[in-house]
């Protein structure tokens, strides 16, 4: 076979599966982050402040385990940019080989109306501000370049993977859409404040929540589902956090109304929309009921995928392999639970695993070897 | 004359302003050491139906979070007329986020439901070292350990833990908690109860003392 063939079939196996069609073999997606460091010589601070090195530790993984397609090629810690600007989002500790973001509150409890009012303003007088106080001119000036460097780090990685290994990516930058509580939950308010504000500041929050949705997601929405995507796995990606946090009735109130607003608007344009869903799923399971067959992707990290299938047979389901299983399993165990996976979730399922691989046990080399070995052949 | 069992239901709806009103006449009524102790007990009562509600799914984790904050508040308001006096504990816990993790929401749910329920709670912090956590459990001699973590390599700094206080002598038991506990990694670990919610926690620690 060509190497187009190869780079195109990977594509179509991607479609097909997400259209719940029947396809020859399960497309493995892989969800490995900083465990791919570790799996390297190098150290995680090594690797991840030196792109020639991470670049090594990237084309190192892919020709030991031949994944179809990558969630990360290197790209999703740009700690130099940050760094650059003066840290403190972050700790990366090679003692204990972890990556910590921390949990910042970047805006007072009284300052909605402010963030409404000119949210551009506020993000550099304030939440810039506030995350980075010791910025001066020059710095920005460094974390800019930086900026600039992470952009062609992420351009090159993206073309090596297609031109050299024949695997497409599996969104378009462009096409990354977040709800508007998630930049609340994630950026500026923090998790506990936030849990404070659906109580005590709910009119505001959903002030917040519906004029960036109409100023900045609804549009950015419309530029995403004009773009040519027909060469990544999926249209538009969403990935989910805060949902976390939220009761079903919350949920319904504060996130939903949006978020089925995107989705139909992805389904009449016979568009897709990769969901990386972090923590549960399960309770909100009713929203997802009524959608048509062919859009919709989630990627599960805590549920139980077999019960979310039965639930959803109208979805393309990701994930699955679990980090338990990998980090502690044997081959053999690994193997079973894959053939499992597969036989059970049937068409509409993509092979990847539950959790952002990041930390040294959550996967043993053996295991992952095994595992993909065998869903190349089965 | 404070109605308890309005306040209890107050709290459960974490209706706050009625709450922090309520407490706000009580106190100014100057009352004694004894009443303002029924007031706790009414604040912890009203947190196990917060408990009650998160189980049956009418609140999830961002309620409990707000109800933690609303139970500090409340006991805060009654703390000038407590005096000395304190709250039956039913037990002590000795609680942190393990090595090499840095998150703290779901252990500080944790804390403030149990205390709510009548434990006295020792928290460590976060990154909590192995030896830390022995050293304290030497010194305090806590019923229950409490470990929580976010991050799958928080499995590993809780078995180093369970380890190590055995190999101390540690004769407490060991709840573990947080986003990558399974049952599996529970056994992996060596504990003798784990969670992944609080309200859940909190009641197989009741049932360990």
């Amino acid at each position: 076979m060509s190497d187009q063939n190869i780079y195109e079939d990977r594509i179509k196996l991607f479609k097909d599966t997400i259209e719940l069609k029947k396809t020859e073999r399960v497309p493995n997606l892989s969800n490995f982050f900083t465990w791919k460091i570790l799996d390297s010589p190098y150290k995680l601070s090594e690797a991840m402040n030196d792109y020639d090195k991470m670049e090594r530790v990237v084309c190192d993984f892919h020709e030991r385990y031949h994944f179809d397609a990558y969630m990360d090629l290197g790209t999703r810690n740009p700690i130099r940019v940050t760094d650059a600007l003066g840290g403190g989002d972050h700790e990366v500790n090679d003692k204990t080989e972890s990556i910590n973001y921390y949990d910042h509150v970047l805006m007072k409890s009284d300052e909605y109306q402010e963030l409404l009012d000119n949210e551009v303003k506020f993000l550099w007088t304030k939440v810039f501000a506030r995350k980075f106080p010791d910025t001066t001119p020059e710095k920005l000036i460094n974390a800019v370049q930086e900026l600039m460097a992470y952009g062609q780090f992420n351009d090159k990685m993206t073309n090596k993977f297609v031109q050299e290994y024949h695997c497409p990516s599996v969104f378009n930058m462009n096409a990354v859409l977040m709800h508007p509580f998630e930049y609340l939950h994630n950026n500026y308010r923090g998790i506990k404040e936030v849990s404070i504000d659906l109580r005590k500041r709910r009119t505001e929050l959903k002030d917040v929540i519906e004029k960036k949705f109409e100023t900045q997601m609804l549009p950015a929405l419309d530029a995403a589902l004009d773009l040519d995507t027909s060469a990544y796995v999926c249209d538009t990606y969403f990935p989910m956090l805060a949902h976390a946090i939220l009761s079903p009735k919350q949920f319904e109130d504060i996130y939903w109304p949006q978020l089925k607003q995107i989705i139909d608007k992805v389904v009449e344009k016979d568009k897709t929309i990769y969901i990386f869903c972090e923590s549960t799923m399960l309770r909100f399971k009713d929203f997802f009921q009524d959608i048509p067959k062919g859009h919709v992707i989630l990627h599960l990290e805590q549920d139980d995928i077999f019960e979310i299938h039965k639930e959803l047979p109208n979805i393309c389901l990701a994930g699955g392999m679990t980090t338990d299983l990998l980090g502690n399993g044997t081959p053999r165990q690994c193997i079973d639970y894959s053939k499992k996976l597969i036989d059970e979730l049937g068409n509409g399922f993509i092979f990847s695993q539950n959790k952002m691989v990041s930390f040294r046990n959550d996967c043993a080399r053996e295991n992952l070897l095994a595992v993909n070995e065998f869903i190349r052949n089965y | 004359m404070l109605d308890l069992k309005i306040l209890t239901q107050a709290l459960g709806d974490l209706e706050e302003d009625l709450v922090m009103e309520m407490l706000k006449e009580f106190t100014d009524t100057s009352p004694s050491e004894a009443e303002a102790l029924e007031a706790v007990a009414a604040c912890q009562a009203g947190m196990t139906i917060v408990g009650e509600l998160f189980e049956q799914g009418e609140y999830f984790v961002g309620d409990l979070i707000f109800a933690g904050e609303l139970l500090t508040e409340a006991i805060n308001a009654l703390k000038p007329a407590l005096g000395g006096g304190a709250s039956v504990v039913i037990g002590t816990i000795l609680l942190g986020t393990v090595h090499g993790d840095l998150h703290d929401i779901g252990k500080n749910i944790f804390k403030s439901m149990s205390e709510a329920a009548g434990f006295e709670v020792i928290d460590l912090g976060i990154d909590v070292e192995v030896d830390t956590f022995v050293k304290k459990a030497q010194e305090i001699k806590p019923q229950i350990i409490g470990m929580s973590g976010v991050l799958t390599l928080a499995i590993n700094s809780m078995k180093d833990t369970v380890e190590a206080l055995k190999a101390a002598n540690v004769s407490a038991k060991v709840i573990i908690g947080g986003n990558p506990v399974t049952k599996e990694s529970s056994v992996f670990v060596g504990a003798d109860a784990f969670t992944t919610n609080a309200a859940e926690g909190v009641k197989i620690c009741q049932g360990l003392v």
